[in-house]
């Protein structure tokens, strides 16, 4: 036999042997498969799915570690061994007289933050309008500070001297976004918190968080959304300040967004 | 190594491979920890205040002095004070005793934060706070040096009333958080409970089995969060939570129940607060609701009550009554809330703010007075009518019997009507009692002097 011819005939016989060989495991498979299809097993392990959290959101982040370390007086060097915490911290003046004078172009930046807002649906009209023509009426002087975080806080008060705040609004210098607005006004002005608060959501880009809901049952219900994957509140009010300026009242304008952890269906 | 044998291994492999290739994987049981918390083994009995008077008895801390040096370092005596002759004695009836030293079990120090309760059986609670650690060592140190260190002694604490007052301190400082009981006879004080270092909670109310009180937690106390502490006579001291502790503080307790004051905002303004929006903070704090809850700790459910009126604020519970104020138009109105018919009614309306009000107890039986402001004038409030007695008006019933003396404040109402007061004199630095007939309306005429009191205040308007 030729040696071309030998060579075929051991292959042949090579693959002969080896395919079936091959094919065991694919039997096998075949075979548990079908006996365990039609069966029932328990997944012993609760399926998780990933889920946003607050800590996904660089604006929570930053808001998370300056409400602990607010919580902690730190307003100043920060060396903590027990919670591995180091560095420092220094929060923003909140009085005129720690702050730096706002110049014109930081007054039109708060206007222009502000007409964000009412063109977000946030702020309404009516408020606007109030604050702008009392900030007009008592010649009201801006103010600005930093925190190390990188917050920024805008007040203008009554005159130079006054420590009656017609405005007091705190942004994040990175994003641009609001996370706290306070306005004081001598009128105050309907507010709907159930289209001001979602709009709101949408404007800081937090609807991803996917959870926000009324928080029933707390003291918040008529005033806030909360979002449990976020740990998270936003509250929307107006009521009595309880100041006066010239024997006038006067009332507020609140929106906040903070941390919040605390137990919320109770 | 034949060509064979070099086709032969790969195919093997392949066969191997394909044999090893995935089983079904058997994953680890992760087993889920239970943390519900365990319901306490324990249950709020007949709550009652805190009264440091019982049948016959009003106990006060009176100040003492070892040498003249006037009123700088001297000691405080816990006295009984009879309520029928008004005749006062050390509450230590130990023979020999000279009442002047620590060993005296009536002896108070004078920086000492203490409070008495009449048990009901004679004897007497002391419950001593302790300052939080921290603030007490350093200032332990403080005395103890000063103590050592003759020269400065006689400079900042001369004599031999000043080495007593340090060597006092330094004894109270090392103490925590203790409750002691003096028996009835006088003869001895034993310690029922020393807390936990760490543990020094404000209390507020006990029903003869336990202390209530409560802790706060932070280092800012417009943030701290508030826990529940009860303190038992067993020595038992357990720590539990209260709901919504940021804005909820444990004030009493009613029914089987205990009684929270809440404040009730729009606004999340402790996180405000954290932010630095502090005209905004002051500015919701005035104008938040303080609601009365009511709170079982062994189910966890609360009641919660909205108390009537704009911004109404929850001031002291008096028996039934929520003693709270709310915005009128025309001012603020002392106003009180039945927690048993659900019944709320306007005292009297103030054109100022009416900040604080406190229960004048009655040996025996429910509070039929507060202690209240009017017009800026201090006195007390008929719960019944309103009717708001000055201090002036109480010195014209005992003006006869105490000439030069005023009526400073009231002590209590004994269970035969009297009103027991603490009378001053501008040249005595002493502090006697007696009592009046309660100046209460009889029930017959409650409605007409409503009325009356009504009508009166509608003219004044």
């Amino acid at each position: 036999m030729k040696l071309k011819a030998k060579r075929g005939l051991l292959l042949a016989v090579c693959a002969a042997a080896i395919v079936p060989l091959a094919a065991i495991p694919l039997g096998w498979f075949a075979l548990t498969d079908a006996a365990l299809v039609g069966q029932r097993q328990n997944q012993e392990t609760p399926y998780t799915s990933l889920v946003p959290t607050g800590n996904d959101y660089y604006l929570l982040r930053q808001l998370n570690t300056r409400v602990k370390l607010a919580e902690r007086g730190a307003t100043g060097p920060l060396y903590d061994s027990e919670s591995g915490m180091e560095g420092m911290y220094l929060s923003g003046a909140t009085y005129a007289e720690g702050m730096i004078y706002a110049d014109s172009d930081m007054q039109a930046y708060q206007d222009e933050v502000l007409k964000t807002l009412v063109d977000g649906g946030v702020l309404p009209q009516a408020w606007y309008d109030q604050v702008k023509e009392e900030i007009d009426y008592w010649a009201g002087s801006t103010y600005y500070s930093t925190d190390t975080l990188g917050f920024v806080r805008l007040m203008t008060f009554v005159g130079e001297s006054s420590s009656t705040c017609l405005l007091n609004m705190e942004v994040d210098s990175l994003t641009g976004k609001v996370v706290a607005l306070w306005i004081s006004a001598e009128q105050g002005h309907e507010i709907d918190p159930t289209a001001a608060l979602p709009a709101w959501v949408e404007l800081n880009e937090l609807d991803g968080l996917g959870d926000w809901s009324v928080p029933v049952g707390t003291d918040y219900e008529e005033s806030g959304l909360y979002s449990e994957n976020g740990q998270v509140l936003m509250t929307c009010a107006a009521g009595d300040d309880n100041y006066t300026t010239g024997g006038q009242r006067r009332f507020y304008f609140s929106l906040m967004l903070g941390p919040y952890t605390r137990e919320v269906s109770q | 190594m034949t060509a064979s044998r070099k086709i032969l291994l790969p195919v093997l492999a392949v066969a191997l491979l394909t044999a090893c290739g995935s089983a079904p994987s058997v994953s680890a049981t992760a087993e889920t920890a239970a943390t519900a918390e365990t319901a306490p083994t324990w249950t709020v009995g007949d709550m009652r205040m805190l009264c440091n008077s019982d049948e016959d008895t009003y106990f006060v801390s009176l100040y003492q002095e070892w040498e003249e040096v006037g009123y700088v370092f001297g000691y405080d005596l816990i006295t009984r004070v009879n309520l029928d002759t008004g005749e006062q004695e050390p509450i230590c009836r130990v023979p020999g005793c000279e009442h002047d030293s620590p060993d005296c079990l009536a002896y108070v120090n004078i920086q000492s934060s203490e409070i008495l309760i009449a048990a009901g059986d004679g004897s007497l609670l002391i419950y001593h706070k302790a300052l939080d650690e921290e603030g007490r060592e350093e200032m332990r140190s403080r005395y103890e040096s000063i103590l050592h260190d003759p020269e400065r002694r006689e400079t900042q604490y001369p004599g031999l009333a000043g080495e007593k007052y340090l060597e006092s301190c330094v004894e109270m400082l090392s103490q925590p958080s203790h409750l002691d009981r003096i028996s009835a006879d006088g003869l001895s004080r034993e310690r029922l409970v020393t807390l936990p270092e760490g543990l020094n909670p404000e209390i507020v109310c006990w029903d003869g089995n336990a202390l209530y009180g409560v802790m706060q937690q932070g280092n800012l106390d417009v943030l701290s969060q508030n826990d529940g502490v009860r303190i038992g006579l067993d020595g038992q001291v357990d720590t539990f939570t209260i709901p919504d502790p940021g804005y909820t503080s444990l004030v009493g307790g009613w029914n089987g129940r205990l009684v929270l004051r809440h404040t009730r905002c729009p606004v999340d303004m402790n996180t405000m607060f954290l932010y630095g929006n502090y005209n905004g903070f002051y500015a919701l704090e005035r104008d938040a609701c303080v609601d009365c809850w009511l709170y079982d700790p062994n189910t966890r459910e609360t009641e919660r009550i909205q108390l009537p009126g704009e911004s109404s604020k929850f001031l002291c519970l008096a028996g039934d009554l929520v003693v709270y104020t709310c915005a009128e138009q025309e001012g603020y109105s002392l106003c009180t809330y039945d927690l048993m018919n659900g019944e709320s009614r306007v005292l009297y309306t103030n054109q100022d703010s009416i900040f604080t009000t406190a229960p004048l107890n009655r040996i025996g039986g429910k509070p039929r007075f507060v202690r209240s402001y009017y017009d800026y004038e201090s006195g007390i409030v008929e719960l019944s009518t309103g009717r708001f007695w000055s201090w002036p008006e109480l010195d014209e019933m005992i003006d006869q019997e105490f000439p030069g003396w005023y009526a400073g404040n009231a002590i209590c109402e004994t269970d035969d009507d009297r009103m027991v007061l603490a009378l001053y004199s501008n040249n005595s630095t002493e502090t006697k009692y007696t009592t009046i007939p309660s100046p209460i309306t009889p029930e017959e005429n409650v409605e007409d002097a409503r009325a009356s009191l009504q009508a009166v205040q509608e003219y004044a308007e």
